[in-house]
């Protein structure tokens, strides 16, 4: 029980429910705005976290240089996504991004030589080499946490650091999307969502407007993939599986459709439920075996959302009203 | 010919074995208003599917404005002017009245990703005078009282009303509107009637009607097309139209009359 009181902890928490943030920032500009039954969001994630780890790791390019390179090789996988697939109608589009996210992982898993395999990262100069891509992140970590130290002492750690700067970044992703979202430009994106063949005949070329919207998903997805990999040091093909991508689905129904607001309050509730049920160590549960209660998170977790559906379906930020239009 | 806006030739669609246009084959004079009638199921929506762009047509060519927008996807045919309504209005319900005049305005920077990082100053300044265009035709439609509403809680007549506001928010040069009158009531129904005059008398548009109300379209139009099983089977003035006999045939069958403009029944 005393992991409930520990600050640390928490931070890691935090960090967690940060990276799900803008992840899922990124699915509710595809989805919430413009209406893209994106099922394979997670590939991007680790389009961005492989990206970055090969180059600094095989190619020796400076951590910052190999980030910005991953942020925007996110952009040309979007157009190989998108080009074929955008013109689908939704629940066809679903199916293929759902299956180019299952490539991209099983690339992961087969190509050893790229990637590692399904050992990971570790093995990405090969076996019996350590390989470390994020000590430049690491070092950057360390000199803003001894900044901090001097004023929040022992809060201070690593997670705590690590807490700040991806909190900082998610805010300023989320102001950025607003912006968007509220400028002509996201006002054809709802057109879009709504009413495509209306948006046409208006003169918007629907599809371009949704290879946009992709590929802005698609630089969150990698930037997400970016700090999972700087906070973890380590990440395998498993990381990538579809759950992460229903995991940020939950979150942008938890917190309510085209409701940039609700990305990280989803975010927050969800992480808590996911990280709170390691508490769940007293009876009746301590009758179950660890690995067990490891999957009573996902069982309360779709609970919390069926109440929702029941209670709020429009999420906790949504508009009630918008739901009943026809 | 060089009167002549929109050059309809041979267009051809089929679904499945019907064929529902038959190479039609058609101009519309540049300030016209042409009626575009014939029965149920005679193929006149699916012809405004195809010169708008929204169905690939299979055989047949689309001039319009002196270019050759055959094949062209919708934005593009919009973007020439020619600019299109729905027998169901499909308003984007989820924006209030204004937001819809808004989305459908022309030469909006703020509408492309790089301007809107770079220089959204234009974005607002182009927002103010569309905003200002948007007003003028809420007034003209008197959707000026419910303008912050949400479009979806229109009722159907008003919705009509929008979407032909809407339509007129670019820089039109045609209108296709695929039956205005339809599902309104009487009152509302001569109201349409008199905007689409005014449209054509104020703002110079060409307009191509489909319109199942004869006698409303006796009235309007300079010239009338007929189809009947995909294809066109006469065209001419209303009187003209009115008293050929395969028009007839296909309408009422032997023996029977169209209404003229003045009358509302189906037999003088």
């Amino acid at each position: 029980m005393s992991a409930l009181f520990d600050a640390g902890f928490w931070s890691f928490v935090a960090v967690t429910a940060g990276v799900f943030t803008i992840m899922s920032l990124g699915l509710q500009l595809q989805f919430g705005y413009a209406g893209l039954l994106n099922f394979g969001h997670v590939a991007f994630m680790a389009i961005g976290g492989y990206t970055m780890a090969i180059l600094v790791v095989k190619l020796g390019v400076s951590l910052w240089l190999a980030a910005l390179i991953a942020l925007l090789a996110a952009v040309p996988f979007s157009l190989l996504l998108g080009l074929p697939t955008l013109r689908l109608r939704g629940d066809y589009l679903a199916m293929t991004t759902l299956a180019f996210s299952e490539i991209v992982r099983f690339v992961a898993v087969n190509e050893e030589g790229l990637t590692g395999g399904s050992q990971g990262t570790i093995n990405l100069a090969g076996v019996g080499t350590a390989a470390s891509y994020n000590q430049e992140w690491l070092d950057v970590i360390e000199t803003l946490r001894g900044w901090l130290e001097p004023l929040l002492g022992e809060l201070a750690s690593r997670d705590f650091t690590m807490m700040l700067v991806v909190w900082a970044v998610a805010i300023l992703a989320i102001l950025v999307i607003q912006h968007l979202v509220r400028s002509p430009w996201g006002r054809v994106l709802k057109a879009i969502r709504e009413e495509e063949d209306a948006a046409a005949v208006l003169g918007k070329n629907v599809f371009w407007y949704k290879q946009q919207a992709l590929a802005i998903g698609a630089v969150l997805g990698a930037l997400a993939g970016l700090f999972h990999a700087f906070q973890f040091s380590f990440f395998s093909p498993a990381d990538f599986v579809p759950l992460v991508t229903f995991f940020a689905w939950m979150i942008i129904i938890l917190g309510g459709t085209a409701r940039n607001w609700g990305v990280p309050l989803g975010a927050i509730i969800f992480s808590i439920l996911f990280a709170g049920t390691r508490f769940l160590d007293f009876a009746p549960f301590s009758l179950l075996e660890s690995d067990e209660r490891a999957y009573l998170r996902m069982i309360i977790i779709g609970m919390v959302l069926m109440v929702l559906m029941v209670f709020r379906p429009q999420g906790i930020l949504g508009k009630r009203e918008e739901m009943v239009l026809e | 010919m060089s009167s002549s806006l929109l050059q309809i030739e041979g267009l051809v669609k089929h679904f499945g074995g019907l064929r529902a246009v038959d190479e039609a084959t058609f101009d519309v004079e540049r300030g016209s208003i042409t009626g575009l009638i014939g029965p149920n199921g005679a193929g006149k929506t699916t012809l405004f599917d195809l010169i708008s762009g929204l169905m690939p047509r299979e055989q047949g060519t689309v001039f319009f404005d002196g270019r050759d927008m055959t094949g062209a996807a919708p934005h593009e045919v919009a973007g020439a002017g020619l600019i299109r309504t729905f027998q169901q209005p499909r308003i984007i319900t989820r924006m209030s009245v204004r937001e819809n005049l808004h989305l459908a305005a022309t030469d909006q920077p703020g509408e492309r990703l790089w301007s809107l990082l770079v220089k959204w100053r234009a974005s607002r300044e182009r927002e103010a005078d569309v905003a200002e265009r948007a007003d003028d035709l809420l007034d003209l439609f008197e959707l000026t009282r419910v303008a912050d509403d949400y479009a979806g809680t229109l009722s159907g007549g008003q919705r009509k009303l929008l979407e032909f506001a809407r339509a007129l928010m670019p820089d039109t040069t045609m209108l296709l509107l695929d039956e205005p009158l339809a599902g309104v009531n009487p009152t509302l129904a001569r109201r349409l009637e008199d905007l689409i005059h005014r449209a054509r008398q104020e703002r110079d548009l060409t307009v191509l009607l489909i319109e199942h109300d004869l006698p409303a379209v006796m009235r309007l139009s300079d010239r009338v097309i007929v189809m009947s099983e995909g294809r066109v089977i006469a065209t001419g003035d209303p009187e003209e139209v009115r008293r050929d006999e395969t028009v007839l045939d296909a309408y009422i069958g032997r023996g029977g009359a169209l209404p003229g403009a003045a009358g509302g029944n189906h037999r003088e």
